[in-house]
């Protein structure tokens, strides 16, 4: 519990001046807003060989170091291994009865199990993928604008679109931060002796209060701290008739209706391969 | 932040603005409120606690959201119901909770209904309002998310019944733990007033 934040890479910005980076924002979430409906649809070995290959590519596009991305992904992936294993355990169907390899109890091993919960896992793990690589190309301020942008349109409909996203940046920004509060609280209380994870619940739930009550204290600090600040540099927000310009503001370029182009003929490909392939 | 009242003794008086607007603060808050949801659906022990309880685990998602509408309103704590709901249908391993309308919409109401138990006692006692936010927050989240279980079909009486006591149990949880916070912070935030100057400098108490 005490080391989470040295174990996790998710969400970091890295700008190498790469083509994916240097992509209109807009355009990054569309073509990730189509490509991984896409993903989430398709199931067969030759369509996810197709998104291997499309991986590959934008890889190669990022300029990212392979070991670097693939080394945040190291936990996830042990979490999912272990998940495959009861995935496979408990994979029941009416027609696996055919292909099992072992049997005890309610456990089976079957090569439909094993096929299922390979092509379950894959898809998975090719959405981890795509969700971290758009996070490493693209810096949180520019996914917010591209974000707003596109939300544009709901404006009409009186929500608050500006504010909502504000409120999703300040979250994500907020993660790392509130990770460390909470070690140094764990480690503080850990100091005076409480226990985490042991004794009856009532015990568990005394020591939390330990750890819940100072956190909240501690964000709400933060955030009179942050308001003030917001405030001295002349925020508004949800003031009628004010309309916000932004400091670089957002220009879509050709390649950025090419990339919109080809994850669309992407996505067809995949699905349209998903539809024929026999396996 | 302008139209806060601060009296003599340094006590703490809400500002006196709309609930239903959204300021910078109330958004910054939102936001953090959030953070917080998410961290604590992430680390083990602390947003679920497993039990050996029918439900199988006990929640303290919600206090974040009862916190946000309690200190800042019902908007704040409806945004922060939504990343409750957000974590809970992304995390979610059962058919109960990826149903997006279970997930999402007993959450919202949380941050509406705790916000009305607030508001009707605040006047009388905040220690009081805010303790009845607490057990009413809760409650909601128990009551909509097994009402909605049972309307669509993803739970019977049987296992409903047997979730009652850790429910009763969860709600006074929650009424001891957001008096805890809410207390705590407004005595914090008098405290902070303390230190401004709102009287001659000879009758400060320092």
């Amino acid at each position: 519990m005490i080391e989470i934040s040295r174990h996790i890479s998710f969400g970091q910005y890295v700008d190498n001046g790469s083509r994916l980076t240097r992509l209109d924002p807009r355009a990054k979430i569309l073509c990730f807003v189509i490509v991984v409906a896409a993903v989430t649809y398709i199931s067969h070995f030759a369509s996810l060989a197709l998104c291997l290959l499309f991986c590959l590519f934008l890889q190669w596009l990022s300029r990212l170091p392979l070991r670097y991305v693939l080394q945040g992904m190291r936990m996830f992936i042990s979490f999912l291994l272990i998940l495959f294993a009861f995935q496979v355990l408990f994979y029941t169907s009416s027609t696996q009865a055919a292909s099992t390899i072992w049997h005890w109890g309610v456990l089976t091993v079957s090569w439909e199990g094993i096929i299922h919960s390979t092509q379950v896992d894959l898809r998975v793990i090719f959405l981890y993928y795509l969700t971290s690589l758009l996070m490493l190309t693209t810096s949180l301020v520019d996914l917010a604008d591209g974000a707003e942008a596109l939300l544009r349109p709901l404006r009409r409909l009186g929500l608050p679109v500006h504010e909502l996203v504000m409120v999703f940046v300040v979250a994500l920004k907020f993660v790392p931060l509130l990770i460390t509060e909470v070690e140094r609280l764990s480690i503080a209380q850990a100091t005076r002796g409480v226990r985490f994870g042991r004794g009856n619940p009532l015990q568990r739930i005394r020591a939390l209060s330990g750890i819940i009550v100072p956190l909240f204290m501690s964000g709400l600090q933060r955030v009179e701290m942050l308001s003030t600040a917001m405030e001295a540099r002349c925020y508004r927000a949800g003031y009628r008739g004010w309309r916000r310009s932004k400091l670089r503001a957002l220009h879509w370029n050709r390649s950025d209706s090419l990339a919109l182009v080809c994850s669309a003929l992407l996505c067809a490909l995949l699905i349209a391969l998903n539809l024929v392939s026999p396996f | 932040m302008s139209n806060e009242t601060f009296s003599p003794q340094g006590k703490f008086t809400p500002p006196k603005e709309s609930p239903w607007s959204l300021s910078t603060r109330r958004i910054v808050t939102a936001g953090v409120l959030a953070g917080l949801t998410i961290l604590m659906a992430y680390i083990p022990f602390v947003g679920y606690i497993p039990l050996p309880t029918p439900a199988g685990a006990a929640t303290t998602e919600h206090l974040p959201v009862i916190v946000g509408s309690v200190l800042e309103g019902p908007l704040v704590g409806m945004i922060t119901g939504f990343f409750f709901g957000l974590t809970s249908f992304l995390r979610a391993g059962s058919a109960l909770f990826k149903d997006p309308l279970i997930a999402f919409l007993p959450r919202i109401l949380i941050g509406l209904t705790s916000w009305l138990a607030f508001a009707a006692l605040q006047r009388a006692n905040r220690t009081a309002a805010s303790a009845l936010a607490g057990a009413v927050g809760s409650a909601t989240n128990t009551v909509f998310v097994l009402g909605l279980g049972f309307l669509r079909g993803y739970l019977t009486w049987g296992f409903i019944v047997l979730i009652i006591p850790q429910a009763v149990v969860e709600a006074i949880a929650a009424a001891i733990v957001i008096t805890l916070i809410v207390r705590s912070y407004e005595a914090v935030r008098g405290r902070l007033a303390r230190a401004r100057e709102t009287r001659p400098r000879d009758t400060l108490p320092y």
